[in-house]
């Protein structure tokens, strides 16, 4: 059996404090992303397309997206295709929630939204070739742990089990909602071959046996979902275990592009070429690039540069936004100052006898000492509250230390004047 | 380190300076005026000993001048008495190479080993002093200073810590507080997240409201659709009445007209106006037979004119004769005319030869052998021959004359030969006695001579006459004495000259007299005594010219008789070759019949006639031959003119020319009877074709003709007629017309009346009705007007609610809202995150400045305390600080013998000030270098000092010289001289003093 496992797709993100026309272009894109990953199922020949979750990001719905889920949903039926969409924490199975209204196809099309699992077979020229499981979120913020109620899989054929969960053990959990929490030990014990994820963004293999995997979302919607996004193509045959396939979808590709050999940098012509040079070997080792990708890029800009005080004023920064999103041909780009100093030669100053020597000094014991590292801890902290004494709070400050040498060397070093 | 020697090849402003042996001076003064590269000499050694900063030569701030790399070495003596050598370069990049012992090691661009840990920054700061440093200090400044020097921002290229820790405090509370003073932006973002919490619950109630809306929406949505259906159903009812039921009785009686037609005519496959086709049938008979008449004569015509005469025949037959004939006719009477003219001219030369031989010929006639003759001579051979005759005849009567003027002269000669009486040598000795006996004779002088001394005695007289006169003329006075003046002047000259010519006679008389010796001499020579000898010379010269004379002539003599003997011979060979010159040209014309002068004078005008009539004789040949040939050529044209006569058999005029012309035009004339002749013949298969086809149309018509009768008749089954028929198939076709006149109104108001018909026919099959009454159709009426008002109603209830959906989906709704407080709680995070670490930065600074103090601030106290007590001359030993106020450091300096100390600041002096400042900046040197002392520099130090602490600071600068070198740079040469006399300090002069 092949299955095309997505997740996350959150159509009509609103995308706050972004222009009417970048706002019009992401929403879009996300609805191209959808279409693609139609076209995927039906060019990969799959016997079946999984949604797993969050296929709406909120209530509001535009006419564009109903329009276009209900054509593909019936272009993807049409071709043979079962769909199985379980909801998400964005999209629960409320009775009037406006997706519950939307037309879709009569045939091929199952619309999972209640907490009870639902067993779904997969067919193809009349014969079962395998199954599907799943269920959903009926509320925003569901508690339970909607995976033990999961039943043990049918044995006549590969059983894949669909659901939307934060798998509290898995990489980028912190930065989800903890909803429908499950663990690892769910999976395992009930015989399914294949576990298909949603709810976390970041495409990442939870467990090996069985094979669980957040396939991440088709479209990245800011810069704290950069790379490649897209779908998995998962063919399972029975008794050999699944093989997943990555296969990118995302129109727009948002992503950081570290600019930080400035230190020569005399003009904004240095800037583009450092920053071409970066966007283009971004460009050339990425492999998972569609034919007319666009970007959305953030220059994060970092170490030491002749130009810092200009680059440290807002208006200049924007600017030089303006200008490289002309120059590198790119959807969108901002310009960010992620540690920009001036060109400081700290070796010279280490172990000197004079306060900015003695201050490196203190800096490089923090590293390492934890009570050099008290020492050096503000009376009052502003996140303090939200990183309280013990080792979350000790981590907090280890993270402030980085950087923090060329913070204080630029502090007591005067500028030299050419 | 003691410095020993420089080498700088380039650096900066300098360029190959060179100083030694400064070893042994503990103190040197660096002497230049300002700009002159002291600053830069410093940077030298600073190079030398940290290398190059930058290390690119092309970025270095001291790139020579001259435009080579900076290079240079310095040689140095350590504090165990080692030497080292260091020398550096920087090209592409920076080399360096040090020697100690021998050994050498690739330095690259790394400071020397002995520096230790310091800093190229940290030594440039500590190890070199200015005055302006601490010139200027006044209490705000020393302050500064103060807060520097105390805390461990002592460096110019550090601020001081409390200015920074200040600095990042006002950063830091912009970004955070935490007590509530001020709007950080911490807070500016809470307040902005609250407020959108706060509009969470409205765009909530908006959504509920949108999906009220919607909810609503549905349920109008169907009334609206069982609306229309009704409403639909009584437009059906009203429709059919309206519409279908008048289209069935329209097709009902279209459908009885076809009947009524078919009844009387079942099948009508005559064509739809037969009359009109059986009328038009008989016309097309007869006009198809007319048509045949003029076809048939017409071929009879042209039948005819496709025979010719046979005179045309005939003309035709010879028509390239004919034409030949008329073509070369104008050419035939050209010749005629030519033929006439040679005639003439043929007359003309004849004539011309008469004449010629009139005045050549013997008896005046040319005779046809004589004729034969001349245009046998060959006229260049008779030029030429003529003319070596009239040559050699020239020749001779030349060479005649000659001979001739030969004789003349030698008989001329001969008449004028004269026997001379003496021989020329004789002659010649005469006259040479004769002059040697005048030379023995008193030189007389010559007139010329005697001209000056004759004017002398003319003046002298005159002079003296003068005198006389003007003496007595003025001694009388008036006119009287200019008279005598004037008589006087005239009577002196004239007897002046009187006197001289006396005197001159009587020098040539005495000239005269002839010695006695000579007399004996002149009578040999047979002149007597006393004879004039000046005419004997005179004689005897004419004498021996004239025998001159004759000599010569002799010789001319003898020369004319040789030239006449030559002239003779060369005058009788011309005459013989004159003669047989003539011989030859009489040669030539000897067979003709010359008269007989010309035979024996043949001139000139011989040759030419003879010439005339070989030319005339040879023209009038050419001329006959030519006449000849056109004749014949006109006589073979008439010939051939008369051959076609005969075979034309017809009269001709006599006139070749004019029969050649009536031919002609009677040829042209058979030619167009030929040509019409074969366009009748290629005329008539067509005109016969068409007459074959007329004839078979004419079948045709007939044949259909009776056809048509035939059908009509068998549409009168009773008798037959086709009258009777005829009127029958057109009752039948009038209603057929009628009835498509219906149906064609039918397709155009109602292009679909067959599917509807078809429905309408269907739908009585199920028993509906189609027509209603009119009571049935009011009532349907109305109840369509009430449906219709309840749709309105509905679909303005629609309106409403879909304006405010939209209106309600224009707010931000409860995604977008949670979206916005996302994106602010990032940047909250942000914002506290950067102001934790600006805390950091502030912490770290604090600790550090506080460390720095613990750690080295006390000895640096003692260490510039005891400079100061040097400084001072013992006047201050102590340096502490007062930090009970840990923001407010305050130094404090303790005068010698007090209890307390003071704090260093007004009233203190100034130059108290100063001191204590450069006390705790020697103190840092020691402090910061390692093992081996730094050379120290001082730029203008002391040089606005009094002079008692001048005298002060350098004695200070000696107690300082016994741990490390000290230079001193500065352009006053007084306070240089007085250093190097108070503290014996060397001088070393930059470049532009020393030169």
């Amino acid at each position: 059996m092949r299955i095309i496992h997505a997740a996350d797709i959150h159509l009509d993100t609103p995308y706050a404090r972004r222009s009417d026309a970048m706002r019009h272009r992401l929403q879009a894109a996300g609805r191209e992303a959808l279409i693609r990953l139609v076209d995927l199922a039906i060019g990969e020949e799959a016997d079946a397309l999984l949604i797993v979750g969050d296929l709406f990001d909120n209530e509001w719905l535009t006419i564009a997206t109903e329009r276009v889920l209900g054509d593909e949903m019936r272009r993807a039926t049409s071709a043979g295709i079962t769909v199985v969409y379980v909801t998400g924490n964005h999209d629960p199975g409320r009775a009037n929630y406006r997706a519950m209204n939307i037309n879709w196809p009569e045939q091929g099309f199952h619309l999972v939204n209640s907490r009870q699992p639902v067993e779904i077979p997969i067919e193809r020229s009349g014969a079962t070739v395998g199954f599907v499981v799943g269920a959903g979120h009926q509320t925003p913020q569901e508690t339970l742990n909607l995976a033990e109620s999961y039943p043990t899989a049918p044995r006549s054929a590969p059983a894949v089990a669909m659901l939307h969960t934060q798998v509290t053990t898995s990489s980028d959990a912190s930065n989800h909602e903890p909803y429908a929490p499950s663990s690892l030990a769910d999976f395992g014990g009930k015989g399914y071959a294949y576990w298909a994820l949603g709810h976390v963004h970041k495409r990442h293999v939870v467990l090996g046996d069985p094979l669980a995997i957040y396939p991440g979302n088709i479209q990245g919607r800011d810069f704290g979902e950069t790379g490649a996004k897209g779908a998995l193509v998962v063919d399972l045959a029975s008794g050999a275990l699944p093989e997943a396939r990555f296969v990118p979808l995302a129109g727009v590709r948002w992503e950081i592009l570290p600019v930080g050999d400035l230190a020569k940098a005399r003009s904004i012509a240095d800037i583009h070429s450092a920053a071409r040079t970066a966007f283009e070997d971004l460009v050339t080792s990425d492999g998972d690039l569609l034919a007319d990708q666009q970007w959305i890029l953030r220059v994060s800009m970092s170490g030491p540069c002749p130009l810092v005080d200009t680059l440290r004023r807002d208006e200049e920064r924007n600017d030089l936004a303006e200008y490289l999103r002309d120059a590198l041909g790119v959807l969108d780009l901002e310009v960010r100052d992620d540690g920009l100093h001036r060109l400081l030669e700290l070796d010279e100053h280490r172990g000197q006898q004079h306060v900015l020597g003695v201050a490196l000094d203190l800096v490089e014991s923090a590293r390492t000492d934890a009570d050099s590292l008290r020492q050096l801890e503000p009376a009052a902290l502003a996140n303090g509250d939200a990183y309280p004494e013990g080792r979350k709070r000790q981590d907090y400050l280890q993270g402030l230390l980085k950087g923090i040498d060329v913070a204080v060397a630029e502090s007591l070093l005067r500028e030299e004047r050419e | 380190m003691r410095i020993d020697s420089w080498q700088i090849e380039a650096f900066g402003p300098l360029a190959d300076w060179e100083e030694t042996d400064l070893a042994r001076h503990d103190l040197f003064i660096v002497l230049g005026a300002n700009e002159s590269g002291k600053s830069t000499l410093f940077e030298f050694l600073t190079s030398v000993l940290f290398g190059f900063s930058p290390a690119r030569a092309q970025d270095h701030p001291y790139k020579p001048w001259s435009g080579k790399f900076p290079a240079g070495a310095l040689e140095v003596v350590l504090a165990d008495d080692r030497c080292a050598h260091i020398a550096r370069r920087l090209t592409s990049r920076a080399e360096g190479r040090l020697s100690i012992d021998g050994i050498e090691d690739d330095l690259a661009n790394r400071p020397v080993p002995w520096v230790g840990q310091l800093s190229r920054a940290v030594f440039k700061n500590v190890h070199a002093l200015t005055q302006d440093e601490a010139f200027g200090l006044d209490q705000r400044a020393w302050q500064a200073v103060q807060d520097r020097v105390l805390g461990g921002s002592s460096y110019d290229f550090l601020r001081p810590s409390l200015e920074v820790v200040d600095d990042l405090e006002s950063r830091r509370t912009q970004y955070w507080r935490p007590d509530r003073r001020g709007k950080p932006q911490d807070r500016q973002i809470l307040d902005r997240i609250r407020e959108l919490r706060g509009e969470l619950a409205p765009a909530q109630g908006r959504r509920t409201r949108i999906e009220a809306i919607n909810a609503d929406l549905t349920t109008v949505e169907e009334q609206l659709h069982e609306q229309e259906g009704e409403l639909h159903q009584t437009e059906l009812a009203l429709e059919r009445d309206a519409v279908l039921a008048p289209l069935l009785r329209r097709v009902d009686r279209m459908r009885d007209l076809d009947r009524k037609a078919t009844a009387l005519v079942a099948s009508d496959e005559l064509s739809a106006d037969v009359t009109a086709d059986r009328l038009s049938l008989s016309v097309m008979c007869s006009d198809l037979a007319d048509e045949i008449g003029k076809l048939e004569s017409e071929v009879e015509v042209r039948e005819q004119l496709r025979k010719l005469e046979d005179s045309d025949v005939r003309l035709i037959k010879h028509r390239e004769r004919i034409e030949r004939l008329d073509r070369t006719a104008a050419r035939a009477e050209a010749d005629d005319h030519r033929v006439q003219r040679m005639d003439a001219s043929l007359q003309r030369i004849e004539g011309s030869l008469q004449e010629l031989a009139e005045r050549t010929l013997a008896d005046g006639r040319l005779s046809e052998p004589a004729r034969q003759l001349l245009v046998q001579i060959s006229v260049v051979e008779l030029r030429g021959r003529h003319r070596e005759w009239n040559d050699r005849h020239r020749q001779a009567v030349d060479a005649a004359s000659a001979l001739a003027e030969a004789k003349r002269i030698r008989l001329q000669q001969e008449s004028e030969m004269v026997e001379s009486e003496s021989d020329l040598r004789d002659l010649d000795e005469r006259l040479r006695a004769l002059r040697q006996a005048q030379l023995s004779i008193p030189t007389r002088p010559p007139a010329s001579a005697l001209l000056m001394p004759a004017l002398t005695w003319i003046l002298a007289a005159g002079t003296f006459a003068g005198l006389i006169a003007v003496v007595v003329g003025l001694v009388l006075g008036g006119a009287l004495g200019i008279a005598l003046t004037v008589v006087g002047v005239v009577l002196g000259l004239v007897l002046g000259l009187m006197l001289a010519l006396y005197r001159l006679a009587g020098r040539r008389s005495s000239a005269a007299a002839v010695p006695l010796a000579l007399t004996g001499q002149l009578q040999s020579l047979g002149i007597e005594a006393g004879a004039d000898l000046d005419a004997e010379i005179e004689r005897a010269r004419t004498a021996r010219d004239n025998a001159l004379r004759q000599e010569g002539l002799k010789a001319l003599h003898e020369r004319a008789k040789r030239d006449e003997t030559d002239a003779g011979g060369l005058a009788a060979d011309l005459k013989a070759a004159a003669g047989e010159a003539r011989s030859s040209f009489l040669s030539l014309v000897a067979a003709l019949p010359l008269a007989p002068i010309h035979r024996e004078t043949p001139d000139d005008t011989l040759v030419r006639n003879l010439e005339s009539m070989h030319r005339v004789i040879d023209d009038g040949r050419k001329l006959q031959k030519d006449r000849d040939g056109v004749q014949q050529h006109l006589k073979d044209w008439r010939a051939d003119v008369e051959t076609l006569r005969v075979e034309l058999a017809v009269e001709l005029s006599i006139d070749p020319f004019d029969a050649v012309s009536i031919t002609r035009r009677q040829l042209e004339t058979a030619l167009k009877a030929q040509q019409e002749a074969h366009s009748a013949a290629a005329e008539i298969p067509e005109i016969q074709t068409t007459l074959v086809a007329t004839r078979d149309q004419l079948v045709v018509s007939g044949v259909r003709l009776e056809e048509i009768d035939a059908a009509l008749a068998a549409l009168d089954p009773d008798a037959g007629d086709p009258a009777r028929g005829l009127e029958l198939l057109e009752r039948a076709r009038e209603l057929r017309a009628e009835s498509v006149r219906a149906r064609t109104e039918l397709d155009r108001d109602s292009a679909d009346w067959h599917e509807r018909v078809a429905d309408a026919e269907r739908l009585i099959e199920t028993g509906e009705v189609i027509g209603l009454s009119d009571e049935e159709r009011v009532t349907i009426r109305r109840q369509r007007e009430t449906t219709q008002s309840q749709s309105q109603d509905l679909a303005d209830e629609r309106g409403s609610l879909r304006t405010e959906r939209e209106a309600l989906t224009e707010i931000p709704g409860p995604a977008h809202i949670a979206g916005e407080i996302a994106a602010s709680e990032d940047e909250l995070a942000f914002v506290r995150r950067e102001h934790d670490q600006l805390a950091m930065v502030q912490q770290v600074i604090r600790l550090a400045e506080q460390r720095y103090r613990e750690q080295y601030q006390s000895p640096l106290l003692n260490s510039a305390g005891v400079y100061l007590e040097r400084f001072t001359a013992g006047r201050y030993d102590l340096l502490t600080v007062d930090d009970a106020d840990p923001s407010d450091v305050q130094l404090q300096v303790r005068r010698s013998g007090d209890e307390f100390p003071e704090p260093v600041a007004p009233p203190l002096s100034r130059g108290t000030i100063q001191q204590v400042y450069f006390a705790l900046r020697l103190a840092m040197v020691e402090q910061v270098e390692g093992e081996e002392p730094l050379p120290l520099f001082l730029d203008e130090m002391f040089v606005n000092w009094d002079p008692d602490r001048t005298a002060s600071g350098l004695k200070a600068l000696a107690h300082m010289t016994e741990d490390r070198q000290v230079l001193l740079f500065t352009a006053d040469p007084a306070w240089a001289e007085r250093a190097s006399t108070e503290v014996g300090a060397h001088i070393v002069r930059t470049p532009d003093l020393a030169s």
